[in-house]
């Protein structure tokens, strides 16, 4: 299985349309959709797509074709099967939709998927995808989550309590938004999985 | 609303989930399963009639005991269960069809150990008597109708043929 690092990848909410109804046009839809977010450049990507339940907003990710030809010439002269390709940000989520599970909490929350350069964030309500970024990591970490939160409830009248989950190193932690803990690099790349293309960062208490 | 588990993959996008083969394979299961179930049921239901088929007998007078008494109940018994076999309906429906104006049915004799019907009637004249035979002879129940007797007559001042004749079915 191969791990797409964020940083490679783009991601996009595509909202329900009662209109569409064949696989097609799901995928001009699809394809509209990123040609709007991401302009022309888009149409070099390849496009994948997560359809939630009826009416419900879904999530979409592309990644450039010609670095996936790449990986798959890798892989190939590599002797290994492809059999998988994921976003990092479908294993963090996943990974907290089982943290929520457990904990059976409301499925109302934000995620933040942190790696040593790049910071997506992701606000599900009510058990559906509303929002999703996917920004460079700025100096001050912390700051940046805040101030990204903070900004997001407005534009999307989110409730200011809802919790956060931080998604780095592979784990999932569930912290208060007020007190965000300070983060530092730790890059990773010397002990990277082969098949594995994400660096990873490491939590301060 | 439970939220399900968030699937993207570059690889495989057109390939079908496991879930819908799991599923396909489970439907195609319980398919065989009916269809076998249903080849059971349908030899059980061919022998079952089988036996039933075998079983059907015709009705049989009860066996007689030497007591007089039982002898006599036996006897009446047995008289109930012939006037049962016969098959009154068909009879009925034989001779309402041969029925002619011209003639009047007095009365009506089946025997079922014959397996025969006789039949007195008056008739106006003999060409009414000669039209009720052929009537009764294209009647698919009556066999081998038959002119016992026939005889001129009066009814009340007028002349008139009696008379009579017998019919198998």
């Amino acid at each position: 299985m191969l791990v797409l690092s964020n940083a490679f990848v783009r991601y996009a909410v595509l909202t329900w349309n009662d209109e569409i109804k064949t696989k097609q046009e799901r995928s001009v839809y699809l394809q509209h959709s990123f040609l709007q977010h991401f302009g022309e450049v888009s149409k070099h990507w390849l496009l994948c797509e997560h359809l939630a339940g009826y009416g419900q907003a879904s999530i979409a990710s592309g990644i450039d074709q010609v670095l996936f030809k790449q990986l798959e010439a890798i892989f190939a002269a590599a002797d290994m099967p492809l059999k998988a390709a994921h976003p990092l940000l479908m294993l963090a989520m996943n990974q907290a939709l089982v943290y929520f599970k457990k904990s059976k909490l409301q499925q109302s929350f934000w995620l933040a998927c942190f790696e040593s350069e790049r910071l997506a964030l992701v606000l599900i309500v009510q058990g559906e995808w509303k929002l999703v970024h996917n920004v460079s990591l700025e100096p001050d970490a912390n700051l940046q989550l805040h101030t990204l939160i903070q900004r997001e409830t407005v534009l999307e009248n989110a409730d200011e309590s809802l919790p956060v989950l931080l998604f780095a190193d592979g784990e999932i932690r569930q912290v208060d938004s007020r007190s965000l803990p300070s983060m530092q690099a730790v890059s990773q790349t010397e002990s990277m999985q082969p098949t594995s293309c994400f660096v990873q960062r490491k939590w301060v208490a | 609303m439970a939220m399900k588990s968030v699937y993207l993959n570059y690889t495989n996008r057109a390939q079908t989930p496991l879930a819908v083969w799991l599923l396909l394979l489970t439907g195609a299961l319980m398919l065989t399963i009916v269809l076998m179930r249903f080849q059971q049921i349908k030899a059980h239901n061919a022998e079952l009639q089988t036996k039933l088929a075998t079983r059907a007998e015709p009705v049989t007078a009860p066996v007689v005991a030497d007591n007089p008494q039982i002898k006599k109940e036996a006897e009446a018994v047995n008289g109930a269960i012939r006037d049962i076999v016969i098959p009154w309906p068909l009879l009925w429906k034989a001779l309402e069809a041969a029925n002619d104006d011209g003639v009047q049915m007095l009365v009506l004799e089946p025997n079922v150990k014959t397996r025969t019907v006789r039949m007195s009637l008056i008739a106006l004249n003999h060409a009414a008597m000669w039209a009720y035979l052929k009537n009764l002879n294209q009647q698919s129940v009556l066999q081998y109708v038959r002119l016992i007797s026939s005889e001129a007559t009066d009814v009340n001042g007028q002349h008139a043929v009696a008379f009579l004749v017998e019919a198998t079915w």
